[in-house]
């Protein structure tokens, strides 16, 4: 049941990034509202959810959106690993330390992006890379604590309902 | 067993990651089989995303983008600012306009009145008080100015310089209670002194004394200054009567006097400082 929650949230918020997204472009750089739930489920449960989530939201946005399957599914699920495996040991209490990660998280998710693109897609060119990308992980950083905290709350839920037995 | 745990993880990541890229290279060259994939999938899918699109276009129809708020709000910022500087400008404008045609009148009446020499002067205080009627104008000694010298307006007698400095005067106005001004009735040429604003005179008005009892003065009378005492010259505009009375004596009658200048709005003036002589004059 918490998979099939979790497989719900992930298609819902991945349609809802490629049709509501735009609403929230600033310029030209729009939040990543999918990898931050990634960031997030990896902060929070570890770098082996973390990197499967990541695996099979980038699955369904291959599918969906792709031109050939596994593209995203590779970088998301290096990303959540990376950062789940980074951030196990850390205090990620505060909002400012969320932040960060985010931030840090949605950087290695760019770099990891332009060293799959090198090596899968030599034709694709990659534009202005490096201010987008901090545009990005900014905005990113700013929606990281909401997310954070919807994460936890929902995992409250879902403990509650599927875990806790009285 | 920690270290065998440890290298299975690293194992099926680096397994997950050659099948991933396995399958970006599959399904870039074979299209069907991405396509296989791909028809169940956007299907099924595609109702939300129908539902989703439908929420977007209706709200990118009224607000576009929260980046097209933002340039708004940017927008609307800038021309506020705009608004405040043309604001400023028309102020400014405006302002010029009123000197530049105050200036004018002044200009005209120094042309009109060659018999006089007179230098301009800028108002720069007042007294705050509620009780005396005092200006500072900018010009003093340096300009030739110095202590009972005729201060006018084009409109008329605005009072006399009490106290002159090296580039400052002030100034006494007629309302103040201390001045005493010789002037006459222009139309009866009835002598009589102008105090300043004592009882009964209303607050803004003056009381014109020692008028005498038979004379016919009426309501509109001009008053200008008469000549005598030797301060202010004959003939400035004093201002007009509103109301005329007999004194407690019966002997003499009073008038009371609005000033034909408004001390209120005094910005520029005239210290005349001699009378001169005309060609072909007497």
């Amino acid at each position: 049941m918490r998979s099939l929650t979790y497989l719900i949230i992930a298609i819902l918020l991945i349609i809802a990034q490629s049709t509501l997204g735009v609403l929230f472009k600033i310029g030209s750089v729009k939040p990543d509202f999918v990898l931050v739930l990634v960031l997030c489920v990896a902060l929070i449960k570890g770098e082996s959810i973390g990197a499967g989530y990541g695996l099979i939201i980038g699955l369904i946005e291959d599918i969906v959106y792709g031109k050939f399957l596994g593209f995203n599914a590779l970088i998301k699920f290096l990303t959540g690993y990376f950062v789940g495996y980074g951030t196990r040991d850390l205090f990620k209490g505060p909002v400012v330390f969320t932040m960060g990660f985010v931030f840090v998280g949605t950087i290695l998710y760019n770099l990891l992006f332009l060293t799959a693109c090198l090596l899968f897609t030599p034709e694709y060119k990659m534009g202005i890379f490096l201010p987008q990308v901090a545009y990005s992980a900014l905005y990113n950083a700013l929606i990281g604590p909401a997310m954070y905290g919807a994460v936890l709350r929902l995992e409250k839920v879902l403990n509650y309902y599927f875990v806790t037995k009285y | 067993m920690l270290r065998l745990g440890r290298y299975k993880k690293v194992f099926f990541l680096i397994l997950i990651v050659i099948a991933l890229s396995f399958t970006v290279n599959i399904t870039g060259n074979n299209r069907l089989l991405f396509n296989m994939l791909e028809y169940p999938v956007i299907s099924l899918l595609k109702p939300v995303q129908e539902a989703f699109a439908w929420v977007s276009h209706k709200a990118q129809g009224s607000i576009t983008s929260i980046s097209h708020l933002f340039y708004l709000k940017r927008e609307n910022e800038e021309l506020k600012k705009q608004v405040a500087e043309l604001l400023a400008y028309k102020h400014k404008f405006l302002e010029y306009s009123e000197e530049n045609a105050r200036l004018r009148r002044m200009l005209d009446f120094k042309e009109k009145n060659p018999e006089y020499d007179m230098v301009a002067a800028e108002v720069i205080g007042r007294d705050p008080s509620n009780w005396f009627h005092m200006i500072i104008i900018n010009k003093g000694r340096k300009s030739g100015i110095s202590e009972n010298m005729a201060v006018v307006t084009e409109r008329g007698l605005v009072g006399y310089t009490v106290d002159v400095g090296e580039d400052w005067s002030k100034v006494l106005m007629l309302l103040d209670n201390r001045m005493s001004v010789s002037a006459m009735i222009q139309r009866t040429r009835d002598n009589g002194i102008l105090k300043g604003n004592i009882a009964p005179a209303p607050p803004g008005y003056a009381k014109m004394v020692f008028l005498p009892a038979d004379a016919q003065i009426v309501k509109g009378d001009k008053v200008i200054s008469s000549g005598l005492g030797g301060i202010v010259p004959k003939g400035i505009l004093i201002g007009e009567v509103v109301e005329v009375k007999k004194e407690s004596d019966n002997l003499t009658q009073y008038a009371i006097v609005k000033p034909a200048v408004d001390f209120q709005k005094l910005e520029e003036v005239f210290v005349i400082r001699s009378e001169r002589a005309l060609p072909g004059g007497e």
